[in-house]
């Protein structure tokens, strides 16, 4: 697919006085960043540390800020180098797409930190945020059937431990396609002059709210057998509720974050 | 028609396509679709619930439109049917003209009726409260000197059902609500809904966590325009 972004050098940037000059774009790497997924313990007491988190994403974009007197200036060379998407109800925390990776990724953050996802382009601007898809696993992505990530958006493993209590837990969840998730922190100030690199970090525990992915999953009790096992998928009555749960907290803005380093 | 007063006509011609011409009409309309005139059928919702509205009452406020605004309007049952064409919010006279950059409020929608599935039915009377301001509406209003504008506000109301709020192509259901009745006495109390849990559904980034919640978050986002012109949205105006 050719990059939207791509078309930038046939764009004009406009100054305050209404000189056109062509629009400043950098290349900067895009990398995973394995620091929010260290242990952590939940609202009930668990510590957990996660063997696995696995999750099918696909086309980062990245935006700035939609106060009206940048949007003015920035409007102008965003909209050629890439289609403004309308605000539909719902989807009001988008900005405006002034960058992008386009692709489909399966990340592993638990394992694969400083793992390279390839290189984005961004016009330089003050970034806020930045939107993904969240996808599945399919073999075009490396994930073969036998995979239990096949078919599925995310596939996260680890280890609960409360007192005297440990349960192994496997958590599978189903994103809808297409599922865009919006408004990702993404605080940064990209010049044409900046070289550094964007870590793409899933945060198991907000750092904001001091939330955790697993806040109010009460592993124990979830382990009817007492097997020291516990498996949390889709449409499995006895795990539903964690499972929703786990899934609302997995599609929100809470949970991942773009960082910027010089 | 229902009253309503014009409370300011711009003295100056803001829209340089509407300068210059002659005067037409432009009418304000409100419509919802057979959705709500006729109700959902089973066949439209995805989990086999049919839903129908024995009331549904629209409070629209500030329709901006042509350099003027309309306010006052008074509320507007639009589950009476119009084979059609809606029910008109206002008549008047405009420079002939387009007509863009539309905007308006819906401050309150109340809706009253019934769900029935397997022999099943459960009632609901909810007052939605929750002030939005649709605007920089997709649409053009084309007015004439030869022929009369229209400017529709068409609610959609099969979003009330949506599982999600920010997906692209969600899907309808009932059965949560249906649930919700606690004290199975057949109808859907606001505090019923209140105490229970969104479930499956896809708040996005909102904190929502209670069905309550959840259909004011979906009831601000009925309002569009001409059918199925979209608008941007401001909550709680």
């Amino acid at each position: 697919m050719m990059s939207r972004i791509a078309l930038a050098g046939a764009s004009l940037f406009w100054l305050g006085c209404g000189v056109a000059s062509e629009a400043p774009k950098v290349d900067l790497e895009v990398v995973v960043d394995d620091v929010g997924v260290a242990a952590f313990e939940t609202n009930l007491g668990y510590r957990v540390e996660l063997s696995g988190a696995r999750v099918a994403v696909a086309d980062l974009v990245f935006t700035v800020a939609g106060e009206v007197h940048t949007i003015a200036l920035w409007q102008r060379a965003s909209d050629i180098l890439v289609p403004t998407a309308h605000a539909h109800p719902g989807h009001s925390q988008g900005g405006e797409v002034t960058g992008e990776l386009p692709g489909g990724f399966v990340i592993d953050w638990a394992n694969e930190g400083d793992r390279s996802l390839g290189t984005g382009t961004l016009i330089a601007g003050s970034y806020t945020a930045a939107n993904f898809v969240l996808s599945s696993g399919t073999e075009e992505l490396g994930v073969m059937p036998q995979d239990p990530l096949y078919g599925h958006t995310a596939l996260i493993e680890g280890t609960a431990i409360k007192g005297q209590d440990t349960v192994n837990f496997t958590v599978v969840i189903d994103s809808p396609e297409g599922r865009e998730l919006i408004g990702v922190p993404f605080e940064a100030e990209i010049t044409a002059s900046s070289t550094g690199t964007i870590g793409f970090r899933l945060e198991a525990l907000d750092p904001i709210e001091l939330d955790s992915l697993f806040a109010d999953i009460d592993f124990v009790a979830l382990d009817d057998d007492l097997d020291g096992n516990v498996v949390i998928e889709t449409d499995v009555a006895a795990v539903e509720d964690a499972y929703n749960e786990i899934r609302r907290k997995l599609q929100t803005h809470d949970h991942f974050r773009f960082v910027y380093t010089e | 028609m229902t009253k309503s007063s014009l409370l300011l006509m711009s003295s100056l011609c803001v829209l340089p396509a509407a300068c210059g011409g002659d005067d037409g009409t432009l009418v304000v309309t409100i419509y919802g679709e057979e959705f709500v005139e006729e109700g959902i059928s089973a066949d439209e919702m995805d989990d086999g619930w049919a839903v129908s509205f024995d009331s549904f009452v629209v409070t629209v406020d500030r329709v901006e439109i042509a350099g003027m605004t309309i306010s006052g309007v008074d509320p507007v049952d639009i589950s009476t049917p119009t084979n059609g064409s809606g029910q008109q919010l206002s008549q008047q006279d405009v420079a002939a003209g387009e007509y863009t950059d539309t905007s308006y409020t819906i401050s309150r929608v109340e809706v009253a009726g019934k769900a029935t599935k397997d022999g099943v039915e459960k009632t609901f009377a909810w007052d939605l409260a929750a002030p939005t301001r649709y605007l920089n509406c997709e649409t053009t209003t084309v007015v004439e000197a030869s022929a009369p504008g229209t400017f529709q506000i068409t609610v959609h109301a099969d979003h009330l059902f949506y599982d999600s709020i920010v997906a692209e192509e969600p899907q309808l259901f009932f059965q949560a609500f249906a649930d919700a009745d606690s004290d199975a006495d057949g109808s859907i109390t606001w505090e019923e809904l209140s105490a229970q849990g969104i479930g499956a559904y896809d708040p996005g980034n909102a904190d929502i966590d209670n069905l309550a919640d959840w259909v004011i978050a979906l009831s601000q986002t009925l309002g569009h325009v001409d059918g199925e012109g979209h608008c941007d949205v401001e909550g709680q105006v």
